[in-house]
């Protein structure tokens, strides 16, 4: 099994975040192989990169992988995380610092109404800027699902994801903020916006 | 679906849209019922003749003769058993007897069983396994998770189809003392399809915003 790290870098913006990316990376003792998609799309920057993140699937080279947005910054080892994967994990993701009367609070409102009438509940809300992927054929299933959903707005993906998920149910563990926007992985939320 | 709100609503059939106050009674797609179910903007007075698939489901409870009068009122036509964590019913809901659950949750939780082993809300988007239990049962459980530095599940309430793996969730959990910590502890080894609600299910005070 190979795992490795997953960047989409969409822009100037978002290379020279990945940059800092790997400086982080590199302080933490991170010494995974890493894996950029992407190039300068111009104005289509943004939907470049959701399409680019919904595909890593098939875009990644490795059995396991994390994925990163380009403006997070690791300061921990994510060997953690590889170990849950490989106890038997499918995904493992933080949960969003957004919730309740906040989900989906910056997605489309015809998007968000319509994501809440299908699953019939109000989620859950999941933070997709960090999540480790093993490659099986329920998380290809759900990446299948969740490239189709985004595909349906073309604008964020999480509530794309919470779509795909309540189709395509995986084996999700479960990470509190420290490890997406605190101590063990910072997130500079926005920055690329 | 025949539901009543409880707060006003605008509804759109065929393109017109009417609108409909609060101890209205409308008919509604299935996955529109739960919604409103779950927000607590409509109820279901009777769940029994409310046309949601509640066959196989049953409660089982600490002590039956605490839950509320309401709660069993409401959920009347669905069983209720006193006992230790197990799921005597094909669809269990178990639930602590001094929890406040709104009954029009019943349902909404069952649903979500046709897609999930199991559905827990969490306890806090804060409270994470690092601030709960004893040094000592923190290091056990950092030896099977891995990191504590994860969000813990509130097992005063859970939805539970009974499989294999979900029977030796809640056996294992039961015997290891049904503390939070031992809940992710054998949640982690087991490994079920798992989905978590948000902490509203059982404190019903929605999150601040950060």
């Amino acid at each position: 099994m190979t795992d490795g790290l997953m960047f989409v870098t969409c822009g100037d913006k978002a290379l020279d975040s990945y940059r800092h990316a790997v400086e982080a990376l590199k302080v933490s003792n991170n010494c995974y192989p890493m894996q950029t998609i992407g190039r300068d799309y111009g104005a289509a920057n943004k939907h470049a990169s959701r399409h680019a993140k919904t595909s890593l699937f098939d875009q990644s080279p490795y059995d396991r992988f994390i994925y990163l947005d380009a403006d997070t910054r690791p300061r921990e080892n994510l060997k953690p995380i590889f170990d849950i994967l490989s106890d038997g994990w499918d995904v493992v993701i933080a949960i969003d610092g957004n919730q309740d009367d906040s989900v989906f609070w910056h997605v489309d409102e015809r998007e968000r109404n319509k994501t809440l009438e299908e699953i019939g509940v109000k989620p859950l809300q999941l933070q997709c800027g960090i999540m480790a992927i093993c490659k099986n054929e329920r998380t290809r299933a759900l990446f299948e699902n969740w490239h189709s959903e985004w595909v349906r707005y073309s604008g964020e993906d999480q509530a794309a994801f919470i779509r795909a998920l309540y189709q395509s149910p995986v084996k999700v563990w479960l990470l509190a903020q420290p490890w997406n926007g605190g101590a063990a992985i910072g997130h500079n939320w926005g920055a690329l916006r | 679906m025949w539901i009543q709100l409880l707060q006003p609503k605008i509804i759109s059939n065929n393109g017109k849209s009417s609108k409909y106050n609060a101890g209205d009674w409308v008919d509604v797609g299935k996955q529109t019922a739960l919604l409103w179910l779950s927000d607590n903007s409509a109820h279901l007075p009777d769940m029994v003749e409310s046309g949601f698939n509640l066959n196989g489901a049953g409660i089982l409870t600490d002590h039956k003769e605490l839950l509320c009068t309401r709660l069993k009122e409401q959920a009347k036509g669905i069983d209720i058993l006193e006992g230790a964590p197990c799921l005597p019913f094909e669809k269990t809901i178990l639930m602590d007897s001094a929890l406040p659950l709104r009954a029009s949750l019943i349902p909404v939780g069952i649903s979500m069983l046709e897609t999930w082993e199991i559905s827990v809300p969490l306890m806090d988007y804060k409270i994470m396994a690092i601030n709960l239990g004893t040094d000592t049962e923190r290091e056990q459980t950092k030896s099977v998770i891995r990191d504590l530095r994860v969000p813990v599940y509130d097992t005063r309430l859970m939805f539970v189809k009974r499989t294999q793996d979900t029977e030796r969730l809640i056996d294992n959990w039961r015997n290891a003392g049904k503390s939070p910590l031992a809940f992710l502890r054998e949640l982690y080894k087991i490994k079920p399809f798992i989905l978590a609600l948000p902490c509203t299910w059982t404190t019903g005070t929605p999150s601040k915003n950060d």
